[in-house]
């Protein structure tokens, strides 16, 4: 093990880094869910925020052990993602994303003025005591003590990869498949839409708030900056590079666009402009993403192919 | 088995569909034909519940449905197939028949996720059903291809066959014959007749007279978005109106 991680720490992969490859993946595969059922919504920065302030805020001030306090930030994300899905998904395509990044844009604002909003509150109700800090503004909240461990992230992938699994079997993933490729056909076929849709949605949300509640536990210091329409984009990225035919396939994007400028760091001042090549290259060459089971049957059969050549060589050898 | 009563559609200015009042009997298999722009899907959008009526009400086995969502009324028992073939199409043959008999099914998330018995048995006996559609409809062989890539004719035929999979009352067939030939229209006809038998109720939406006359005990007329006509294939052939309606007037001499 430790000759495996020294080796991936002299390509600047260490351990700080590996741990934010799978929250990543984590964020990655909440915005699969949503994407599995045909909408197009940019929504997870926003839960992610929710996720990461509600569960530092519980562990930070009000002295809640570090499970819980994530697990809250999951729910929390869930339960507004129920007021927020309602409506927008009745939008499709790309109004659906341009209204979901509204919804993280107010989100980002709620945060940043949150105690401001309160302090008003206080002196317009001429109350006496001093307005509590919850978000503490632009400055967020910092001092953070790093608790995400690389192990908690291991399972949550196993885990949610297990769920993903059984989901693209059941009843529930095929009427989401069925709804994304035809939504009229799928209710016409009995399946109720509505629900479906904010079911996917809400799921998609609250993945996303233990994504955020983990990543608010490793960067020592969360800011209302964190989480806005490049953090959106940063999420859609990583389905997109991985790609969506597949449930593995948000997974090994968001590994691998977390680790890439990682990799990339010793070129220095280049390694902004080789990471947006690479992956210019990889969108233009690989449309189906690194999951793209047709190219795992490809590589598999080129690997054989050179597998076989060298083993011919060798019988060929032997008889000489 | 399904009532319409002064059914009416208007978009902004234009009245789609004007003071429709139809009735479609149980175990029947009533026609409905008019020239292109008559109304024709519209109605059909109404009736399913992809579109609801500006007035008028539908009576669906004794139920009130021109508010109801389109899910809800597939529960009630309303399946149907669509002009332009709207298959699922990144879906096998096989799954096109799973999904669409999703309302037959009860299995949550939960069950899938921890694999009940009741999750393995429903989904043994949708793939069950399923294997039967496809036999009935002789598309066995073509179990695991995928929907998109299928032969015109078969995509046809496995729209027909995912209507039925619903286990529906009332199955509305817009324009099945679009694009066959007349071998397949005749073979599309028996399967037709085979529904009926069964104890299904049917409306067909066609442009083909022949394979209304095969199979339609009574036919309903639409123009201009109102029924100008309805009686036996008979009566509507020798109608003035409706030959007007279609090859329009004739000029005087």
């Amino acid at each position: 093990m430790g000759f495996v991680s020294d080796a991936l720490a002299s390509i600047g992969l260490n351990e700080f880094v590996i741990t934010l490859m799978f929250v990543n993946a984590i964020l990655a595969m909440s915005i699969y869910l949503t994407l599995y059922g045909g909408m197009f919504s940019l929504a997870n920065a926003g839960f992610m925020a929710i996720g990461s302030y509600v569960s530092v805020i519980l562990t930070q001030s009000h002295d809640w052990p570090f499970l819980p306090a994530i697990l809250a930030g999951m729910v929390a994300a869930g339960l507004i993602a129920i007021p927020i899905g309602l409506p927008v998904l009745r939008l499709r395509d790309i109004y659906l994303a341009i209204a979901t990044i509204g919804f993280v844009e107010i989100t980002r604002i709620m945060i940043l003025n949150l105690d401001k909003i309160i302090a008003e509150a206080y002196t317009r109700l001429h109350m006496e005591s001093e307005p509590p800090k919850i978000t503490n503004g632009p400055l967020g909240i910092t001092g953070i003590p790093v608790e995400t461990k690389l192990e908690y992230l291991v399972v949550t992938v196993i885990i949610l990869s297990y769920f993903m699994i059984r989901m693209h079997r059941s009843r529930f993933g095929r009427a989401l498949a069925a709804i994304r490729q035809d939504e009229n056909v799928a209710a016409s076929q009995g399946i109720n839409v509505v629900y479906y849709k904010n079911a996917a949605f809400i799921l998609g949300a609250m993945m996303a708030g233990l994504g955020g509640g983990f990543s608010g536990h490793l960067s020592r210091i969360i800011q209302p900056g964190s989480y806005g329409f490049g953090t959106a984009v940063d999420i859609l990225a990583y389905s997109v590079l991985g790609g969506i035919s597949s449930w593995y396939g948000p997974i090994l994007g968001g590994l691998a666009l977390t680790a890439l400028p990682e990799v990339l760091r010793p070129l220095k001042e280049y390694t902004g402009l080789i990471n947006g090549v690479v992956l210019l290259i990889f969108i233009a060459y690989l449309p189906g993403g690194l999951g793209d089971p047709a190219l795992w049957r490809s590589v598999r059969k080129t690997v054989g192919r050179i597998i076989n050549f060298i083993n011919k060589g060798k019988t060929a050898d032997a008889g000489a | 088995m399904l009532v319409l009563k002064h059914i009416s559609r208007q978009f902004g200015g234009l009245m789609a569909l004007q003071n429709v009042a139809m009735h479609i009997p149980a175990g029947q298999i009533v026609g409905l034909i008019g020239p292109n722009g008559a109304g024709k899907t519209t109605l059909i959008n109404c009736m399913t519940g992809l579109d609801h009526p500006t007035a008028g009400e539908i009576e669906f086995g004794g139920t009130p449905i021109q508010k109801k969502p389109a899910h809800r009324i597939a529960a009630l028992g309303m399946a149907r197939t669509y002009q332009n073939i709207r298959l699922f199409g990144e879906m096998t043959v096989l799954e096109n028949l799973v999904v669409a008999q999703h309302g037959l099914g009860k299995a949550n998330l939960i069950d899938s996720l921890v694999q009940t018995p009741r999750h393995r048995r429903e989904n043994e006996r949708l793939r069950e059903n399923a294997l039967q559609l496809l036999k009935r409809f002789h598309l066995e062989q073509n179990a695991t291809v995928l929907a998109g890539n299928l032969p015109y004719g078969d995509q046809r035929r496995l729209e027909m066959a995912r209507a039925l999979a619903t286990n529906p009352k009332l199955i509305l067939l817009d324009e099945p014959t679009a694009g066959m030939n007349p071998v397949e229209t005749a073979e599309l006809g028996e399967q037709i007749l085979r529904m009926k038998a069964e104890g299904k109720t049917l409306m067909v939406v066609e442009h083909d007279m022949s394979l209304i006359a095969q199979v339609c005990d009574e036919i309903y007329v639409l123009n201009f978005g109102q029924i100008i006509a309805h009686g036996t294939h008979q009566e509507i052939k020798n109608n003035p109106v409706v030959v007007e309606a279609y090859l329009g007037q004739e000029e005087g001499e």
